[in-house]
């Protein structure tokens, strides 16, 4: 597979053997493990992040990019591309603009020691907007060449990811997995009236700053990696809410494990047939016309 | 047996006074109704008993606990609240389930065989066990408020309390869940509601508090507060009550 013809029987060779071409233990070890890894890595914090955030609002059409955390990574990105900024400087800037705009998002929506869905929502599309303008402005004074830089990366694309790429998110990234997995009696909990649930022992308010600070983590760490890969956050724990049904300790899971091969799959190909279209565009033109006939699919089975 | 006593609670928010010094004192096996006007603060006052939010002053007890120095409230004291919502797409069977989370230690994920057991019966004492599977978006509305009713019932607690639980019912239906309520009085739990419907009240409940802005207007058995004069003074207009074959009425 691959353009370097690197194919499969060569890959199964070297892991049962141990024996390949300099060049084939170059493209497999140095290349593309680490671009796998990194969609892995990718699909498994917004599949998860996506499954906690929909959950923590009661709203199915949250997304990790709901509360500002993307156009907060894309306004850093644009402006650090059109300043001319070292490459290596982007991912940094992308996580630290994903963390500002969420915390900006969960402050202007506290108050008085109450964080209601509505306000986090609303805030979370004032300053999306008010980013994505600043954000435009950068982008139509940028030269043709770092618009298409910034498009790319705007699209989220996994092409020459490497270890470098990696180093930093994996460890976040598995470790707020982990714990995340911790928080699925609270989300089930979470999907009652706020009375209700504080009448069966939740708090509310720890569960959406909580909720708000890990999926935030885990959405910029898979920002940082791959750009804003769209859909996966969005749609990967509805499929798996719709065939597991509504327990949070297979939701959230399932929704990291199915986001990590949805990616990857959409990696695979894009890099092998889709002439390296960005991963993000991929997700999108794959997923969608899925989630339509799992929607129908599951519609027509409720109503018969 | 169950007590539950209030001592001069008052609640007030941004310095409003909502609620001005409650003392009352209910036992297990009563079924008290909480009436008054629209902004009363009948539902405060409900909220207040379940411990969803704290007195200004004064305190509530439990078998003679101090509400803040009970250890797991939520195994002693269930609330439906009058929005009562849940994910339209769960069924049944998993929002009963949630009635047994106050029962899970930090690190259990899964329910015992005991638990389950609490979930059944709960949903079989709901009349529920044909819909077990249906989701909670597709029931009717009195469907949906027994599902409700049967969580509460899953918690398993000593004192049961409900907002308007007949609210927007058809007959039937309201006959169905006051039926529901009578029968978890008589098994001696202690069923707290806010009703509006006076005849209700006068059929199937044991004591009355009579909330007028704020202030308890009267406390005590049926016999005692559902009078006339009681009644015309907590809600503003003249209300008639009569005895027929022992049972009071009331008319407005």
């Amino acid at each position: 597979m691959g353009e370097s013809g690197i194919g499969l029987n060569s890959l199964v060779h070297y892991i049962l053997t141990g024996s390949i071409s300099p060049m084939g233990k170059i493209v497999i070890t140095e290349i593309r493990l680490p671009r796998s890894l990194a969609a892995l890595l990718t699909g498994a914090a917004l599949g998860m992040s996506g499954a906690m955030l929909q959950g923590m609002l009661r709203n199915p059409l949250a997304s990790p990019y709901l509360l500002g955390i993307s156009s907060g990574a894309g306004v850093c990105v644009v402006i650090l591309i059109s300043l001319n900024v070292v490459a290596t400087w982007i991912p940094i800037g992308a996580w630290l603009g994903a963390v500002l705009a969420a915390i900006l998002v969960f402050m202007i929506a506290y108050n008085k020691r109450v964080l209601t869905i509505e306000r986090l929502i609303l805030s979370g599309v004032a300053i999306s907007s008010l980013l994505g303008s600043i954000q435009a402005v950068f982008l139509l004074r940028s030269d043709d060449a770092r618009i298409q830089n910034s498009l790319t990366w705007l699209s989220g694309t996994l092409a020459g990811r490497d270890w470098s790429d990696i180093q930093f998110t994996w460890a976040p990234i598995t470790v707020v997995t982990l714990i995340s997995i911790l928080l699925s009696k609270k989300l089930n909990l979470a999907m009652l009236d706020d009375d209700t649930s504080q009448s069966l022992g939740l708090s509310i308010l720890h569960l959406r700053v909580l909720v708000g600070l890990l999926a935030t983590i885990l959405t910029a760490c898979a920002v940082c990696i791959a750009g804003l890969v769209g859909f996966v956050g969005l749609v990967i724990p509805h499929i798996v809410r719709l065939i597991f049904g509504y327990d949070f300790k297979l939701i959230l899971p399932i929704s990291a494990l199915l986001g990590s091969i949805f990616v990857l799959s959409a990696d695979i190909i894009a890099r092998n047939f889709l002439g390296e279209l960005p991963v993000g565009l991929v997700t999108s033109l794959i997923g969608s016309p899925f989630f339509v006939y799992i929607l129908r699919k599951s519609r027509a089975k409720s109503f018969s | 047996m169950t007590v539950l006593s209030l001592s001069n609670v008052q609640f007030s928010c941004a310095s409003k006074s909502i609620l001005e010094k409650v003392s009352l004192e209910v036992f297990g096996g009563d079924w008290l109704a909480i009436a008054g006007r629209n902004g009363s603060g009948k539902s405060t006052l409900l909220r207040l008993m379940a411990d969803l939010i704290k007195p200004t002053s004064g305190n509530i007890y439990l078998d003679g606990e101090r509400f803040e120095d009970i250890k797991n409230i939520q195994q002693k004291l269930s609330i439906m609240s009058q929005r009562s919502q849940a994910t339209e797409e769960m069924n049944v069977v998993e929002l009963v389930k949630l009635g047994r989370y106050p029962y899970l230690s930090s690190w259990q994920f899964n329910l015992s065989n005991e638990d389950l057991n609490y979930v059944d019966e709960a949903i079989e004492f709901a009349g529920l066990n044909d819909l077990r599977y249906r989701s909670i978006g597709s029931l009717s509305g009195g469907e949906r408020q027994r599902a409700f009713i049967a969580l509460s019932l899953a918690q398993n607690t000593s004192v049961l309390l409900f907002d308007e639980p007949t609210n927007h019912l058809d007959i039937v239906a309201q006959y169905q869940i006051l039926q529901l309520l009578k029968k978890l009085s008589s098994q001696g739990k202690l069923i707290i509601t806010v009703l509006h419907d006076l005849n209700h009240i006068a059929k199937y409940c044991d004591k009355i508090a009579l909330l007028n802005n704020g202030c308890l207007n009267g406390f005590g058995s049926i016999i005692e507060q559902f009078s006339s004069t009681a009644l015309s003074l907590t809600f503003g207009i003249e209300v008639k009550v009569e005895s027929l074959n022992g049972r009071l009425y009331a008319e407005y």
